[in-house]
């Protein structure tokens, strides 16, 4: 059984920030203003413990999305049920209103690299995730959000965009679209493309999150840090997408060098800005 | 057309061992703008299992300083697939990785601190379990103790070294702040525990530790008291039971095939 929808239907349609340990006693203690949180689904695999405590006390303040970094999608190995059966019994227990994984393959031969590596946009990748993803809706019984990640190289000999391999993957197994603003402009740069042709491609129905983080540059191209605060670029490509795509819940994400919750509060305090002012006018005239 | 599978195998090879022939004709970009960002997956790749050892290994990190940790880290990585999309699983095998590795020869007891680290994580991260309620017990006749038999919980491990690990462990907590001074000439008993969600490192008495380590492997109280007693001449069974009831470590008792299960401590 699926639910409808997009996968991201009952996270509200507001800014949240990304829960990350160093954070964990604060949100407890103090309880912030923001509407939704997000934590990595495998930092709570462990059987037991604090970090299942802290989850499920956090739960029960505010809606949670469960983001995944480890299925391996797009891997050619076998789909780990171990890894999916640790998911779902975290999603039983949590009741997240979002589960999501990303659009990448992170090991091969049973070598792991946790790592998002970037897959080939071919007609054999396509099915071949296609029915991974069925495969994981139809264990944990409902829609996946899907997320396109930063690249640094393409392959080669490509059937068809990024963007239109996304929109594939979500029309064949019916799971939702997690566009993360900040990786179609990484890859923008990197590969050449025009951003607006990737929101263009990306049927707005199908889109149940946002995600937005900063960038690095390194010599000549861009590289997906989680390090900084969202850049100028992205917040008005951020803009842009919400005229096509109505309001959708947005995740303010940052992993590396994780400043005080209050940066990232503000962070969410520009993004709900940004969505509070979306007119209907605005979205209509993009549409 | 490349299958996926050679797609990522060729992959594979450039990461991990900088061989990129197969690869580099499956990219779109020209060979020297793809080697340049290809070093950015290899950075991300070491960077983050590096990032994974030192959350699991703070102790040898502090004892061994950054420059050494970071080589080290990273000849294990090269050397040791990580076999899970988790990351909290990898690290198993450093303190081997460590005892066979040259530049730590001359600090002996380096690689039983990173087994030590291992076993802290995995108590972290173990299933809970509720303790004993030892109020059963009365509804067993006093003479008949010796026939029972205990669960002990998940969330421990225990360790024998030639090194003393508690002192060790003691001494490089962060806010430490006392003798850091360590009497190396003898060893431990470890037990590693976890109470209210925090994991503690003691020492067992040589009789404590032969008990515990007998009764989880489910021997009757009997046995394990006899044997221990048989080892360490100066054993105290009433301050053994003590000790182990009061840090959660009984989780179930068995008396003849009925099983007296405790309450959650919630």
């Amino acid at each position: 059984m699926r639910d409808p929808g997009n996968g991201g239907g009952l996270l509200p349609a507001r800014a949240g920030i990304g829960l990350r340990d160093p954070h964990h006693r604060q949100v407890l203690a103090e309880l912030p203003g923001v509407s939704w949180l997000e934590v990595h689904s495998e930092n709570f695999f462990g059987p037991g413990g604090r970090p299942l405590r802290v989850l499920e006390a956090v739960r029960r303040h505010y809606p949670l999305s469960l983001h995944g970094v480890g299925m391996s999608l797009g891997s050619s190995d076998a789909l780990s049920k171990r890894h999916l059966d640790k998911l779902k019994v975290l999603a039983e227990r949590i009741e997240p209103a979002a589960i999501s994984e990303h659009l990448c393959w992170s090991s091969v031969d049973g070598r792991f690299f946790n790592d998002l590596l970037p897959l080939p946009y071919t007609e054999e990748a396509l099915s071949h995730v296609a029915s991974r993803i069925d495969r994981m809706q139809e264990v944990l019984a409902r829609t996946i959000l899907i997320e396109n990640v930063s690249s640094y190289v393409r392959f080669a000999g490509a059937a068809m965009p990024e963007w239109e391999f996304l929109a594939e993957l979500s029309r064949r197994s019916g799971c939702g679209i997690l566009l993360d603003v900040n990786n179609i402009h990484v890859s923008a740069v990197n590969h050449g493309f025009d951003p607006m042709k990737y929101l263009r491609g990306i049927p707005p129905e199908a889109v149940g999150e946002i995600h937005l983080a900063g960038y690095s540059e390194v010599d000549d191209f861009l590289v997906d840090t989680h390090s900084r605060p969202v850049q100028e670029v992205v917040w008005d490509l951020y803009t842009e997408a919400l005229k096509r795509f109505g309001r959708v819940a947005t995740l303010i994400e940052w992993d590396n060098d994780i400043p005080p919750l209050e940066v990232l509060l503000a962070e969410a305090d520009k993004a709900d800005q940004l969505l509070e002012n979306l007119t209907t006018r605005d979205h209509a005239l993009a549409a | 057309m490349h299958s996926l599978h050679s797609n990522q195998s060729a992959f594979c090879d450039a990461i991990i061992s900088g061989v990129d022939r197969a690869l580099l004709p499956m990219l779109a970009e020209a060979e020297d703008v793809a080697r340049r960002r290809l070093d950015t997956y290899r950075s991300n790749f070491i960077g983050t299992l590096s990032a994974a050892l030192e959350s699991a290994y703070p102790v040898v990190a502090q004892i061994v300083g950054g420059a050494f940790f970071t080589e080290a880290a990273r000849q294990f990585i090269l050397a040791t697939p990580s076999a899970s999309g988790d990351l909290n699983e990898f690290g198993e095998g450093f303190g081997d990785f460590l005892g066979a590795y040259p530049h730590a020869a001359e600090l002996a007891y380096l690689p039983d601190v990173a087994r030590m680290e291992w076993l802290v994580q995995r108590v972290f991260y173990a299933a809970d379990a509720p303790a004993a309620d030892l109020a059963l017990l009365t509804r067993i006749d006093a003479e008949r103790y010796g026939q029972l038999c205990f669960s002990v919980t998940p969330a421990h491990a225990r360790l024998d070294s030639r090194w003393p690990l508690a002192d060790i462990w003691r001494v490089n907590q962060a806010g430490f702040a006392g003798d850091m001074t360590v009497d190396f000439s003898y060893g431990a008993q470890l037990l590693i525990t976890r109470r209210d969600d925090l994991v503690y490192v003691e020492s067992l008495t040589t009789g404590e530790a032969v008990l515990l380590d007998l009764l989880a492997a489910g021997q009757p109280l009997a046995t394990a008291t006899e044997r221990a007693m048989a080892t360490d001449p100066g054993f105290d069974l009433g301050a053994a039971l003590r000790r182990f009831v009061a840090q959660g470590m009984l989780w179930q008792a068995r008396f003849a095939g009925e099983i007296l299960t405790g309450f959650p401590r919630t």
